[in-house]
């Protein structure tokens, strides 16, 4: 019996196996022929081609600042644990495993290339676009600032999208990366926050205005040199005023019933920063045309994703577009600002980015930014003959004492800066101050870069432009920008 | 197959020296590549069955594959280095044991082939007191944070599995009394083991007694035959009870089933992809953040370094080594009454199983119990099995008796 079966039984049971061996193949083949999938990974990792798992074993490759300083190291606890994060001036930008760029590029830091990294166990490193130069300037400038309640911040943001400066006053301690918990704005990067931006928002109404100025009659057109500026208008049944609204002195002619009225040219408008012309221009477009065109033309309405944040203006709701205009409802991050001025007056839109290279750890450059503007967003401009251009370099020298003319007279004669400040009312009686500086090149036919410098919830009303165009003044020439 | 061999060595070797960029790694995979390359040729030259010139093919593929594999983990991957620099420095160490284990095999079989019904009967005593004794202290002694029946640092399952083979085959050249004896002993042990949360070894191997039941046992009843048909459709149904109504189970053999065959946090076969993918057809040495490296998924890391083909490889010598084995064991002349040969045949049905069922869980997505590829890995306990259960299958009491004349021959000469 045994041996009568036991071909059958031999052939049975290599079938079996043959039949297993065979099931395990093919599904090796289908898997190997399958596309891994990259749903988890950043732009940058996938550029890079990295799928978005994590090399927990290596450690952290460097990260450096555009001029080769690291800013981040690794740091250790009273305990005796260590981590990996940014060092004093940088931490909200870079942060930690937990948070900031290191924890966004995280896969990007600790992946490793065998060819390039035989015996090291490190992963690559980041160049940033932050230049330390200008950082060390900009927390300088924000020293004074050590309310805990107020947030100061600095940003400078290149033509191109670069960020070189992102300070702010945020605590620093590193003990923090151990007990996050009482140092709860440690990782927070205010320039990458958004708030209410307030005056500052108007030159950009006031660019899509100009684009569509054939869409204006000629008493709406920007270029009415004798525009009738009231001190208070209503628009969908709210009362919207000028700053100065009782101030009648500011004020030619009294209309009646409290309403003042004075003739204005767009410059004038800009250094008066009045509301009510820009809410009347757009209301003669449209508040929903204004609203629309501003996200065609800003991509207000979508977010812009960068190597470590992303960026995107609050959503304006329906029955409060007259708000946007002039900036009141205009809640965006200063990071944001920038890049949108440099459109604004370069006609050239590029996404801000951090990171300018990925390096192995031969020094093999992987990843290098090589920004381009956004083709079909662009426009032709002079800075030159631009009507909104000139105004701000109005508004520039407009914002200076005697004092502070003199001693930036050269900037103010060659109108290459171009300024607008913003005051934005919170509700418990607290402001944000902003002030935006756009540097022109020396033959003012395009833009350098965009500062902005923000002082968040501060009872200090007393803040003056020229106080703020100092400051940032004083990192633009740390830079050697200007 | 030679020629593969040796041109795979080759390059798998220069791979791997060029890789970790160190010298003293081609010195430990020479030294593997010339006892593997011995093993062959004793193999080949030698007048042994076909079995055992196909086994030594397969061990060889795996061992230099191990060799090569493993020690890239540290260079190239994403593990700690703590986590790799034990794993990378022991596959020579591995190889040796594993030889060591065929030596002591076939040691072995050579042992119980000179024993005769009385002493055989002595022997089964004996081993149901090992074996009880090897329970009690898995019972007492484990421990249980690990989830593995751990005892003083080592894997006890593993020479437990060669106690359970033993008590197995010596229970069926023996009389019903001691019988009983000897399989309560080795189910009591199996059972010791699962209630230390080890499933993987008593699984394989009432898997693989089950086998040798169906497809080599003289005598067979009709009751016990369907159960050992019916016993994969329970454990399958089980399964998929487990994986549907799990959750809303409790209790700590539930969360055991849950936690290391069904739970999210097992990712293992989701890395197992992840890694074949990157692999390719002739292997990465890329970042990859692999599964269990050093043990259940030995198997995926070599073939992420060494690639579809060389996977396919090691499958066609699987089924051509067991192939070679069955029709050799199964299709004897006479009937194998004999104990070594029932050895042999069961730990050709353990091989089976185990390799298998491996080869399943890591490229099939098979549920994951703890099964690890013989001959690959880390494991000292794993090797020593490996080699054992080889030798008990090649085991050919011709050879060995021509071998023995041979030594004695020399070792007369050299006197």
């Amino acid at each position: 019996m045994r041996i009568r079966y036991a071909k059958y039984r031999a052939a049975i049971l290599c079938f079996f196996i043959i039949l297993c061996c065979s099931i395990s193949f093919s599904s090796a083949v289908r898997t190997v022929m399958t596309t891994p999938e990259n749903t988890a990974a950043s732009p940058l990792e996938y550029l890079l081609e990295l799928d978005g798992t994590i090399s927990e074993g290596n450690s952290y490759g460097e990260v450096l600042s555009i001029d080769g300083k690291p800013i981040a190291a690794e740091i250790e606890s009273e305990e005796g644990e260590s981590k990996f994060c940014g060092v004093e001036g940088y931490t909200h930008i870079v942060g930690s495993p937990s948070g900031g760029l290191i924890y966004a590029c995280r896969n990007i830091l600790l992946a490793n290339d065998n060819s390039a990294n035989r015996l090291l166990h490190q992963g690559n490193s980041i160049v940033t676009t932050i230049y330390s130069v200008g950082m060390k300037a900009a927390t300088e400038q924000l020293e004074e600032f050590d309310d805990s309640e107020t947030s100061a911040y600095i940003c400078v943001v290149l033509r191109d999208g670069a960020v070189l400066v992102a300070a702010g006053n945020n605590v620093y301690s590193p003990e923090a990366f151990f007990s996050p918990d009482d140092y709860e704005d440690l990782y927070i990067d205010y320039t990458g926050w958004n708030t209410s931006k307030g005056s500052t928002f108007k030159p950009l109404t006031l660019r899509m205005l100009l684009l569509e100025d054939d869409s204006l009659d000629e008493e709406y057109s920007l270029y009415n040199r004798s525009f009738k500026d009231y001190n208070t208008v209503t628009v969908n049944g709210d009362t919207i005023s000028n700053w100065d609204c009782e101030i009648s002195g500011n004020y030619t002619t009294d209309e009646g019933n409290g309403v003042f009225s004075r003739e204005l040219d767009l410059s004038q408008a800009i250094q008066f920063s009045a509301n009510t012309y820009v809410l009347r221009h757009a209301d003669k477009l449209g508040l929903e045309t204004t609203y629309n065109k501003m996200n065609d033309l800003y991509f207000l309405d979508k977010t812009l994703c960068t190597e470590i944040n992303e960026l995107s203006m609050n959503e304006v709701s329906p029955n409060r577009l007259h708000y946007l205009p002039w900036g009141q409802d205009a809640y965006l991050s200063s990071v944001e600002l920038c890049a949108l001025y440099n459109y604004a007056f370069g006609g050239d839109y590029s996404i801000p980015f951090y990171c300018a290279r990925v390096v192995r750890p031969n020094g093999e450059v992987i990843y290098n930014a090589s920004p381009q503007p956004i083709k079909d967003k662009s426009f032709s401009i002079d800075p030159r003959e631009d009507i909104l251009s000139n105004a701000l370099a109005d508004a520039f020298k407009s914002y200076l004492t005697e004092e502070q003319q003199d001693k930036f007279s050269e900037l103010v004669s060659s109108r290459r800066i171009l300024a607008k400040s913003g005051t934005a009312d919170l509700a418990d009686e607290a402001v944000n101050r902003v002030m935006v500086l756009t540097v022109l090149n020396e033959d003012r036919t395009q833009v350098v870069c965009t500062a902005c410098m923000c002082i968040d919830h501060t009872f200090d009303y007393n803040i003056s432009n020229g106080y703020m165009i100092e400051k940032i003044i004083n990192v633009l020439e740390s830079m050697q920008i200007i | 197959m030679t020629a593969f061999g040796v041109v795979f060595t080759v390059i798998v070797m220069a791979r791997t020296t060029y890789f970790t960029g160190a010298g003293e790694r081609f010195v430990i995979h020479l030294t593997g590549a010339i006892i593997c390359g011995v093993i062959v040729a004793l193999a080949y030259k030698m007048d042994v069955p076909e079995r055992v010139k196909s086994a030594a093919c397969l061990m060889t593929t795996l061992t230099i594959a191990n060799m090569t594999a493993i020690p890239m983990l540290y260079f190239t991957s994403g593990f700690s280095t703590e986590e790799v620099s034990g794993v990378a420095s022991d596959t020579l160490n591995c190889l040796l044991l594993t030889c060591g284990g065929l030596v002591g095999g076939i040691l072995l079989m050579y042992f119980m082939s000179t024993l005769n019904n009385r002493r055989l009967s002595s022997l089964s005593i004996v081993l149901t007191v090992v074996t009880l004794l090897l329970a009690f202290i898995v019972l007492l002694f484990s421990d249980r944070s690990s989830g593995t029946s751990i005892v003083f640092g080592v894997q006890v399952a593993l020479p437990g599995l060669i106690l359970m083979i033993l008590c197995s085959a010596v229970a069926t050249h023996v009389n019903r009394g001691r019988q009983f004896l000897c399989l309560g002993a080795a189910s009591v042990l199996a059972g010791t083991i699962v209630f230390r949360n080890e499933m993987g070894v008593p699984t394989m191997f009432l898997a693989a007694m089950m086998v040798w039941y169906l497809f080599f046992a003289a005598k067979h009843d009709r009751i016990l035959t369907t159960m050992c048909l019916m016993l994969p459709v329970v454990a399958a149904a089980g399964l998929l009870f487990f994986k549907k109504f799990g959750d809303e189970m409790s209790g700590v053999f539930v969360e055991k089933v849950m936690s290391r065959v069904f739970a999210e946090e097992v990712q293992h076969n989701v890395y197992s992809q992840r890694s074949l993918q990157q692999s390719g057809l002739f292997g990465s040495s890329n970042y990859i953040y692999m599964p269990e490296a050093s043990s259940d998924f030995s198997l995926i890391t070599i073939a992420h370094y060494l690639g579809l083909i060389y996977l396919s490889i090691v499958l066609i010598i699987v089924a051509v080594f067991f192939n070679t084995a069955n029709a050799e064991l199964i299709n004897e002349k006479k009937p194998n009454t004999d104990i070594t040969s029932t050895i042999a045949e069961m730990s050709l049905c353990m091989m089976t199983v185990i390799i298998i069922y491996n080869i399943l869980m890591c490229l099939a997505g098979f549920p994951i119990i703890g099964v690890q590829m013989l001959f690959t890995g880390t494991s000292n306990m794993v090797s020593i099995l490996s080699g054992f259960l080889l030798g008990c299958v090649c085991f050919s009491s011709s050879a060995v008796e021509k071998t023995r004349k041979k030594i004695n021959e020399i070792g007369r000469e050299l006197l």
